[in-house]
């Protein structure tokens, strides 16, 4: 039986059917709805972390523009220390940082030493210029480290610019140092260091995101570097407020390195639930991360609220939802549209960030220019592009990308290139839709390109070039494409402009040197000289274009012979100018100093300062070969221990001293060697030793012995350096040399004659037994038979003596003129006045030749002859003797009476003033002579 | 032992002795300036210059020589020297010093000639 159901039950069904429809509804709702808002939230936040990336990122390329051409600037490059420069290029600075006032604190220009020169703003300046015993001293020091990188790459020829970024991480002292070598001339490296504010420039930029944050009470932003280290923090709300200093313990190394695009993560922060969009950027170079935090329980408690209220609500008025739900439908539809619009927006915001990424990648211009056209195709397909750059002749195709029929063409006139002209000259971009119908256009016959877009390339303000467009179909560019690809080519501008002063840059390097390299090489023996007793051999292979090693081999008058291999610190340039320096005093000073250990304390003392200047020291080894007892005279001042072989048994020759330049009282021993009949000597640079192979394993002195050892006999000396170098280069493998290398192999061909008996050329009798041969049989006796010949003249075998400058020394050389006049069998009154004149000799010039300066000496040369001796005495000019001399016995008779027992007692005076400085007098007795005899004034009354 | 470098005096009545060291150089100056006024103080007639110990004059202890010489001949007092060798006394007679001063071989032969 039906059974009627009364209305007021069956609405109280529907409506309790509607409750529990709507309740459900609303619980999935909301589940849907949350997840909605959720995706925007992330959407928004990372489009928002993006723009912020882009932002910054634009900020330090516009800027390292900017320090690129400071640095550039011929008020800031001129080395002239005058005030009147300094106020000039201070004033360029001022000028040109006025654009960054937020940023810029101060410039300063640094010398090679890390010195402060002059500086930005005055009261700096004011610092710089203080007196070193001042006690407001300079607060800003350029880091020791960083001088000696950015003067290892300023010589090296990639990379040639410079940059260095070195952030402090303490909180609210952080700073920004960028710097760039202005000028490397002769060994003096200056810098251009900008001091950033740090904060002030993350603070700018980071607060626009913030502030896009609309509504957010608790959002953060923090800029990471890549070991997680925060360089910037802005919190507005952090649950937990100032406990939470840092993120490093949710963001590690690994989670930086995961960050390669734009992306979101989830977080829990102080039991916050938090999502954090995070950007990769680029910093000159340098990856950071910048990273936007917000709690999602605050994006979704609006919507809870809402959708609670949304259900009381609709019990008491479901009629109501049904006639707002077409109002309903047209909201959703508007949503939908406005969320596609910011999805395009949010994709051209990664897509500038990839570009821009791309673009700053590298340096090299031709890589550039590619990557210009690649990356544009990308954010806005085309038929073909090009990249015309202006040139003294017009345009000049400088890239070009797609087949079309300009392919091949390189350079455009200008009044050829309507359009682009146009471009050039308005600075801006020209679009035209229908290339067949439009006069700019030269069409060819046959194009394939109906539409064009050309995009001005612009440094500071200026165009220097088009981004050359071509589209295959009418009207292709729409007014969305041009706004993006204005900012495209303005970030294609940045990268050119760096990209084309680096070129400028490496260009310039490349000419100094070449010149330096080929001023070196002309410093540099070519050949080896050939001498009766040696056999040379030599070769200098520098790492780079220039080298810091050295050889010399400088033959003397009096038939020595001295051999010079060298290493100054550091390569390169400086290196090189160093060297030259060194190779120039060492010559001069070589003619004047003949003890190897007295002329290296010479060039100490003469280069010492120069070399501190430039916070140089240079070993330098010299080895003297004295032909008449066949011998070197070795001193070093920091090389590696000549090696030497004798009676076929190599060994080192231990003897050392510090490098040049390393101290300014440094005094250097000499050591004399034998190097008779099969002897040879091996001179090298650490490049030998320190040559590292791919496993990092060093050359070594251990192998160089081994191969010395295991060499034959009667190698000539360029076999047994050939022997060196190749098994250099075995051990470096496909390794290059890290350093310069040097090495000089010295071989005897002397032969000693049968009846020799001892090496030194001088067998001293005992007085007891009295020789009677001749001076001239005596040394027959010694050479051996070779000499026993009709008619041969004994050659002179000479003695040097050198003495400080110290009054009391003059008896030395007297005592090795009696022993040489004795053996050579003068009488003992002959030997009398020789030795008084030796000594007079000798006293003049310590005396007055040298003003008794200690830092000089004087050389006594006896030179030996079979009938005469004849004495050398040679000062430094400290006072020049004057010839003729005053005669003595004036008004104070005590005085000068020196000279004139010189010239009364030998048979031959002559003194000369030498043309480099320094006083000669040269004396000559001769055997069988007896200048003054008269035994009648010098009797006893 | 170290040798000596200044110049000793003794006096024998009348007689100044002046002993000079081994090396008579220009540092022997002072000292024998000295001990010659010392002697010139207690007016002495005669000096007597011994270089029985000396084996080194140079040019400036030769000078030394002269002016010492120079100032007792201009005070009425003879000198005499003693102990040089041969080289060394050609080398006063070169200086013109044999015409201001007698050489003798020693100290004995000077008592001699002066009776």
């Amino acid at each position: 039986m039906f059974r009627r159901i009364p209305i007021p039950v069956i609405a109280g069904v529907s409506i309790l059917i509607t409750v529990i429809f709507i309740g459900v509804g609303a619980f999935y709702a909301q589940r849907a709805i949350n997840q909605t808002v959720l995706e925007e939230f992330r959407s928004q936040q990372l489009q928002l972390t993006t723009s912020a990336a882009q932002q910054t990122e634009s900020y330090f390329n516009d800027l390292n523009i900017e320090v690129i051409s400071l640095a550039q600037d011929t008020s800031i490059r001129t080395s002239a220390p005058d005030n009147l420069t300094q106020t000039a290029a201070i004033s360029f600075i001022e000028n040109a940082v006025s654009n960054r006032p937020e940023a810029v604190i101060s410039v300063t220009r640094f010398d090679a030493t890390g010195s402060p020169r002059y500086a930005f703003p005055a009261e700096y300046n004011q610092l710089a210029n203080a007196p070193a015993d001042d006690d407001a001293t300079y607060p800003y020091n350029v880091p020791q480290g960083l001088i000696d990188l950015a003067q290892t790459r300023a010589t090296a020829s990639v990379p040639t610019s410079i940059y260095r970024v070195d952030l402090n991480n303490q909180p609210g002292q952080s700073t920004y140092l960028l710097i760039t070598p202005v000028s490397t001339f002769a060994g003096n490296t200056e810098f251009l260091v900008y001091e950033l504010d740090m904060e002030a420039i993350l603070t700018q930029t980071l607060t626009l995101a913030l502030d896009d944050l609309t509504g957010t009470e608790n959002g953060q932003v923090w800029v990471l570097d890549e070991v997680g280290e925060e360089y910037r923090a802005i919190y507005e709300g952090l649950p937990g407020g100032p406990t939470i200093t840092t993120i490093r313990d949710s963001f590690s190394t690994e989670d930086f390195a995961a960050v390669e695009a734009p992306q979101t993560q989830q977080y829990t922060i102080n039991e916050s639930e938090r999502e954090a969009a995070l950007v990769r950027t680029n910093v000159i170079g340098r990856p950071f991360i910048i990273m936007v935090s917000r709690d999602t329980e605050d994006a979704l408690s609006g919507v809870s609220d809402d959708l609670r209220g949304v259900l009381f609500a609709s019990i008491a008025a479901i009629v109501a939802l049904v006639i707002f739900g077409a109002i309903g439908t047209q909201r959703i539809v508007s949503e939908t549209s406005r969320r596609q619009a910011e999805t395009g927006a949010r994709a051209t915001a990664r897509s500038m960030l990839e570009v821009s990424r791309a673009l700053n990648s590298t340096l090299e211009i031709d890589i550039v220019l590619d990557r210009i056209l690649v990356e544009f195709e990308r954010l806005i397909p085309y038929f073909s592009a090009s990249i015309l750059l202006l040139t003294d002749d017009g345009l000049e195709v400088a890239a070009h990308r797609g087949e079309d029929e300009a392919a091949h063409q390189r350079v455009f006139a200008l009044d050829e290139a309507r359009a682009a002209r146009e471009v050039i000259a308005r600075g801006h971009p020209v679009i035209i839709n229908d290339t067949q119908n439009d006069e700019r256009w030269t069409a060819i016959p046959g194009s394939q390109i109906n539409s064009w877009m050309g995009l001005p390339l612009k440094v500071f303000d200026r165009s220097v070039g088009v981004l050359n467009i071509n589209g295959a179909q009418k009207a292709m560019f729409t007014p969305q494409d041009v706004s993006l690809a204005e900012t495209f080519a303005d970030q294609a501008s940045v990268a050119l402009q760096n990209a084309r002063l680096h070129q400028i840059e490496v260009k310039r390097i490349e000419q100094e040197l070449t010149i330096a390299r080929s001023i070196q090489s002309s410093l540099q023996p070519e050949i080896p000289p050939e001498f009766e007793d040696l056999e040379i051999a030599f070769e200098w292979l520098p790492a780079r274009q220039v080298s810091g090693d050295f050889l010399q081999i400088v033959p003397l008058v009096d038939n020595q012979i001295a051999f010079f291999v060298g290493d100054v610190s550091g390569k390169g340039m400086p290196a090189a100018m160093i060297m030259a320096v060194i190779t120039t005093a060492l010559r001069d000073e070589v003619n004047r100093y003949r003890n190897p250990g007295e002329l290296l304390s010479r060039l100490n003392t003469r280069l010492y300062e120069r070399l501190k200047q430039n916070n140089m020291n240079s070993a330098l080894l010299m080895a003297l070969y004295n032909p008449t007892n066949n011998t070197f005279a070795i001193a070093n001042a920091g090389m590696g221990l000549p090696y030497l072989r004798d009676e076929n048994e190599w060994s080192d020759v231990s003897i050392g001293g510090y490098p040049l330049g390393s101290s300014d009282n440094s005094t250097y021993n000499m050591k004399t060697m034998a190097f008779g009949e099969g002897a040879y000597i091996v001179l090298y640079s650490d490049g030998i030793v320190e040559a590292q192979n791919s496993r990092g394993e060093f050359f070594g002195f251990e192998r160089l012995e081994a191969l010395l050892n295991e060499l034959p006999d009667d190698l000539s000396a360029r076999e047994a350096l050939e022997r060196i170098l190749v098994a250099v280069r075995e051990h470096l493998g496909r390794e290059t040399p890290q350093d310069d290398i040097t090495v000089m192999v010295i071989r005897s061909l002397y032969t000693t004659p049968e009846s020799t008996t001892g090496k030194l050329p001088y067998v001293f009798v005992d007085e007891e037994e009295v020789d009677e041969r001749t001076w001239q049989e005596k040394y027959m006796s010694r050479k051996g038979a070779s000499e026993q010949r009709e008619g041969f003249q004994m050659p002179r075998e000479n003695v040097e003596v050198f003495l400080p400058s110290t009054l009391g020394y003059e008896k030395v050389a007297r005592d090795a003129a009696e022993a040489i006049a004795r053996e050579m069998g003068f009488s003992d009154d002959r030997i009398d006045d020789l030795k008084t004149a030796v000594a007079e000799a000798c006293m003049n010039a310590i005396e007055h030749g040298n003003l008794e300066d200690r830092s000089t000496s004087v050389t006594v040369l006896l030179s030996a002859a079979a009938d005469s001796l004849e004495v050398r005495v040679e000062d430094r000019g400290r006072q020049t003797i004057p010839n003729p001399l005053p005669a003595p016995g004036g008004e104070d008779k005590s005085r000068g009476w020196g000279m004139f027992f010189i010239q009364n007692l030998m048979d031959e005076v002559e003194i000369t003033e030498l043309p480099e400085g320094g006083n000669l007098v040269k004396m000559t007795i001769y055997l069988g002579t007896d200048k003054q005899d008269d035994e009648e004034a010098t009797s006893e009354e | 032992m170290a040798s000596r470098k200044e110049v000793q005096h003794r006096q024998e009545d009348k007689i100044g002795f002046l002993d000079f060291p081994r090396d008579v150089v220009a540092q022997t100056r002072q000292s024998a300036y000295d001990a010659y006024n010392k002697l010139a103080v207690n007016k002495v007639d005669i000096v007597a210059m011994n270089f029985d110990g000396s084996d080194y004059l140079n040019s400036a202890g030769i000078g030394l020589v002269i002016s010492l010489v120079e100032d007792a001949t201009q005070a009425g007092r003879k000198v005499y020297a003693y102990g040089l060798s041969a080289h060394y006394r050609k080398l006063f007679s070169m200086v013109g010093l044999t015409e201001r001063l007698t050489l003798v071989a020693n100290e004995e032969a000077m008592r001699e000639k002066l009776g």
